[in-house]
């Protein structure tokens, strides 16, 4: 597989939205709308700021006023874990949890890492901008391990 | 020890005084690194082999980590803690290309002999505390 990026179109893969029985396909989902999708290696893992729920729900009414039409959140998780994150944040009708239990969506867009300490192959932690299904922009968060919070920007600064 | 009669000051006689002392007291030794020179003087210069944490408060897999290193090392007096906040060391950040937080750097005499990136499982830093105190001893 080869890691998808900008102007690549979004795979046509499932996932799952509070549960396994609820599959959403996220190229359907992508079709003729403009989505910011953010993936995270786990649900509940601590993260850092920029690619980290709870500044996707502080932002999501700017988001959705400046023309986005959903925000997805996606991970390597099963759909009740998933979900259940969500409920923590309280993020009915602003992000959609969606759930890949198997990783393939991640696999299919080659943002996978394998993280041991969280029980195996998750996804990378990035953020997409889609619109029509083609991804119009990507940004890989370059951490590595998926628990560490990276300091490019800081490196960049000198 | 040894090397260190020659320029002994007061500064070293109080740190080798703390240290046989401590044996008995047990007192932890954590670091919280300022600069470039306290460094050298703690890190570098460091007889004892000393781990050191690069960390952010900003960042939540090190508020995690930080606390657990130092537990894990409050009984050890075999081996140090130096605590490094990368956004007052930025110098540091650059001198050992720390790409991310929280890293580990083990040092020992001066030289990092083993590193590990972000907050892995109890078993690998249990593995570094063990691999310097391993060496140590030969």
């Amino acid at each position: 597989m080869v890691q998808i990026k900008a102007r690549d179109k979004i795979p046509s893969v499932d996932l799952f939205e509070d549960s396994p029985a609820n599959k959403i396909n996220i190229a359907d989902l992508c079709a003729g709308k403009k989505v910011v999708l953010f993936a995270v290696p786990g649900a509940f893992t601590p993260g850092c700021s920029k690619t980290h729920l709870p500044s996707y729900i502080q932002k999501e009414s700017e988001l959705k006023s400046s023309g986005i039409n959903e925000i997805v959140c996606v991970s390597v998780n099963d759909p009740f874990v998933h979900a259940a994150w969500g409920n923590q944040f309280n993020t009915k009708g602003k992000i959609r949890m969606l759930a890949d239990p198997n990783a393939n969506f991640s696999k299919a867009v080659d943002l996978t890492i394998d993280l041991p300490p969280l029980g195996g192959l998750r996804s990378k932690r990035y953020s997409m901008v889609i619109e029509n299904g083609i991804v119009k922009e990507l940004n890989v968060e370059p951490d590595g391990t998926g628990l560490s919070c990276s300091l490019a920007d800081k490196l960049k600064l000198k | 020890m040894l090397r260190a009669i020659g320029k002994t000051t007061p500064l070293l006689m109080e740190s080798i005084l703390k240290k046989t002392l401590s044996l008995s007291a047990c007192s932890p030794k954590r670091f919280v690194i300022k600069d470039h020179f306290d460094f050298d003087k703690k890190v570098i210069n460091s007889d004892l082999p000393i781990i050191v944490n690069f960390h952010a408060e900003w960042c939540e897999p090190c508020k995690i980590l930080t606390p657990k290193l130092t537990e894990l090392l409050e009984d050890n007096p075999d081996i140090d803690l130096a605590i490094i906040d990368v956004d007052t060391n930025i110098d540091l950040v650059h001198l050992f290309e720390v790409s991310a937080v929280p890293s580990i750097l083990a040092f020992r005499n001066g030289v990092v002999v083993d590193k590990f990136i972000g907050l892995v499982d109890a078993n690998k830093i249990e593995e570094l505390i063990e691999k310097l105190l391993r060496k140590k001893r030969i």
